[in-house]
């Protein structure tokens, strides 16, 4: 199939190919300690409007795939595409949140979510007011004019997502961003993230450690596990969308969250 | 809040002042070395009075070389940094000899400037700039290169422009590190005008220095070292000033 595929010019879409495709996509990091393989051999379709959720132990590469699919890190072997392009810088429409807030100290909190226009010499005039609605959203009304030191670190992580949601971008990557949330903070953001990645065709690629949050957000739940460094199980999610408070009570969710418990205890990643 | 700090912060450098003059009361109380080896605290006071007008204005023109040096440290220095950092070609040729001048003792260079150019307040400003500039310069380098690479990864996430990351991310980067030389900058250039007043001048507190030590005048050259100290605190405290206000921004700024 992949062999059909390279005979064929790049530029004309393959129905059979998935938006954003692996193909046996590795990564190993050359360090002074030795190879590190963060990224064994990784297989995965996402198509055009999913949200893909990636879930495993701490180590087991899913930033570091995140940063390949961005364009950020270059695959050491395999294939890996969007839109039939290989992909080797990051896309044009795409955003990243960073597993690291990454704010800009010496800017304010509404200075930091403009950035990207700033960045590309674009006017901001006309982003002002979308930034203010979006930080209102995220509870950080009236922090606008503060230092990100100023802020805890939920707070941080929060006005990152709003620097990548003002791009309005049609692939977004997200990296473990309701990490340093409370548990009532990162539910609202949960339903507001789910509706903003459905409201566009917004392809949604979204790392956690959080089993109920990935079955919540993700039509797909991708399994990795750590040492080898593997893709183990991609679990299609059918619950009805948009997802909302009721999700939970939802026979499938606990069904699926069950399944995903059980695969890590399976896997030894949980023993007991 | 600032303000108590701000309170503190004076009483203890008062406390500090008045403590060294205590110590140094009680030596000369105890020992009486002859004033010549050891003048007492207000024998230089008196010093200081009587001498007014002379130590002003030769002081004028050593707090001039001090002011002229640093400014044009910081101009030179600066846009140097940028270029070296912003051109690698550049980096690879001249950061070398910036390196290998640096190591020559600026002294050494002195008596060389004089046959170059003379008494004027140039070779003086000049051997100033000499010293005082590669400190700024390193900082202000280190600064710009500095830049967390996911910050970089970011930035190229968003698609920015190189110059916009230049002047909108390592730029702003780069203020800590740059305040920090500017700071160690203020010292050296004290050192730097003295330096240059010894050599080549007959005028400025180095050459009134050189003065006093002909004749033995301890209680001026008490006073003029004092005087030095405190033109270097003053600068120092300055500049720290500008960057607190500048880069409030900046861990290095914050309340434990
Ligand atoms: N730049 C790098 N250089 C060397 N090794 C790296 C680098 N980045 C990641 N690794 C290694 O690759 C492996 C996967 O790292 P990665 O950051 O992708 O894990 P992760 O699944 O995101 O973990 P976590 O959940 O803790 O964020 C780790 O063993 C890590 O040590
Ligand atoms: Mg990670």
């Amino acid at each position: 199939m992949s062999a059909v595929r390279q005979t064929m010019p790049a530029s004309q879409p393959d129905p059979a190919r998935p938006f954003i495709a692996l193909d046996g996509v590795s990564k190993v990091f050359e360090t002074p300690g030795g190879r590190v393989t963060a990224i064994e051999a990784a297989s995965l379709g996402i198509a055009a409007g999913e949200t893909m959720a990636l879930i495993g132990p701490s180590g087991c590469g899913k930033s570091t795939l995140l940063m390949m699919v961005a364009g950020l890190l270059s695959p050491s072997g395999g294939r890996l595409t969007i839109g039939d392009q290989p992909v080797t810088a990051p896309h044009p429409d795409l955003a990243v949140v960073f597993q690291r807030d990454l704010l800009f100290d010496w800017q304010t909190v509404l200075g930091n979510v403009l950035s990207p226009f700033v960045l590309r010499g674009e006017p901001v005039q006309a982003h002002v007011d979308r930034a203010r609605r979006l930080l209102d959203h995220v509870g950080l009304a009236g922090f606008e004019d503060r230092r990100p030191y100023e802020l805890s670190g939920g707070m941080r992580q929060r006005v990152a997502l709003c620097r990548a949601l003002i791009q309005d971008p049609s692939i977004l990557l997200l990296d473990e961003p309701f990490a340093a949330l409370d548990a009532l903070t990162r539910e609202q953001m949960q339903l507001d993230l789910q509706r903003i990645a459905m409201e566009a065709t917004r392809t949604t690629i979204l790392v956690t450690h959080d089993i109920a949050e990935a079955v919540f957000m993700a039509d797909s739940v991708v399994v990795m596990t750590a040492r080898p460094s593997q893709i183990r199980e991609v679990i299609r999610i059918d619950l009805p969308r948009p997802r909302t408070v009721q999700t939970r009570n939802h026979p499938d969710f606990g069904r699926h969250v069950a399944e995903i418990h059980d695969l890590f205890t399976r896997l030894g990643v949980l023993h007991g | 809040m600032a303000d108590a700090s701000q309170g503190r912060r004076i009483f203890w450098a008062l406390a500090s002042i008045g403590l060294t003059l205590a110590l140094w009361s009680l030596v000369v109380v105890a020992v009486r070395p002859p004033a010549y080896v050891l003048p007492a605290p207000w024998e230089v006071l008196t010093r200081f009075w009587t001498d007014r007008g002379l130590i002003a204005s030769h002081g004028l023109t050593t707090i001039g070389e001090i002011l002229a040096g640093l400014l044009l440290s910081a101009v030179i220095a600066v846009p140097l940094g940028i270029v070296i950092v912003a051109v690698p070609v550049i980096d690879r040729l001249v950061y070398p000899i910036l390196v290998a001048f640096n190591s020559i003792p600026k002294v050494a260079l002195a008596p060389l400037f004089v046959v170059w150019f003379g008494y004027g307040l140039f070779p003086r400003v000049l051997i100033t700039v000499s010293i005082a500039f590669f400190p700024v310069l390193v900082a202000m380098v280190g600064g710009l290169k500095s830049v967390d690479p996911d910050i970089i990864r970011l930035t190229r996430s968003m698609r920015a422009r190189p110059l916009h990351v230049f002047l909108r991310v390592r730029l702003p980067n780069a203020l800590p590190a740059a305040f920090s030389g500017f700071k160690v900058a203020t010292s050296l250039a004290v050192i730097g005008a003295i330096i240059g007043e010894f050599v080549a001048s007959d005028r400025g507190w180095g050459y009134l220095l050189v003065q006093a030590s002909g004749t033995l005048d301890t209680p001026l050259m008490f006073a003029i070292v004092v005087l030095l100290a405190l033109v270097a605190s003053l600068l120092f405290y300055g500049v720290d000033f500008a960057e607190r206000r500048v880069i409030s921004w900046h861990a290095s700024q914050r309340q434990l």
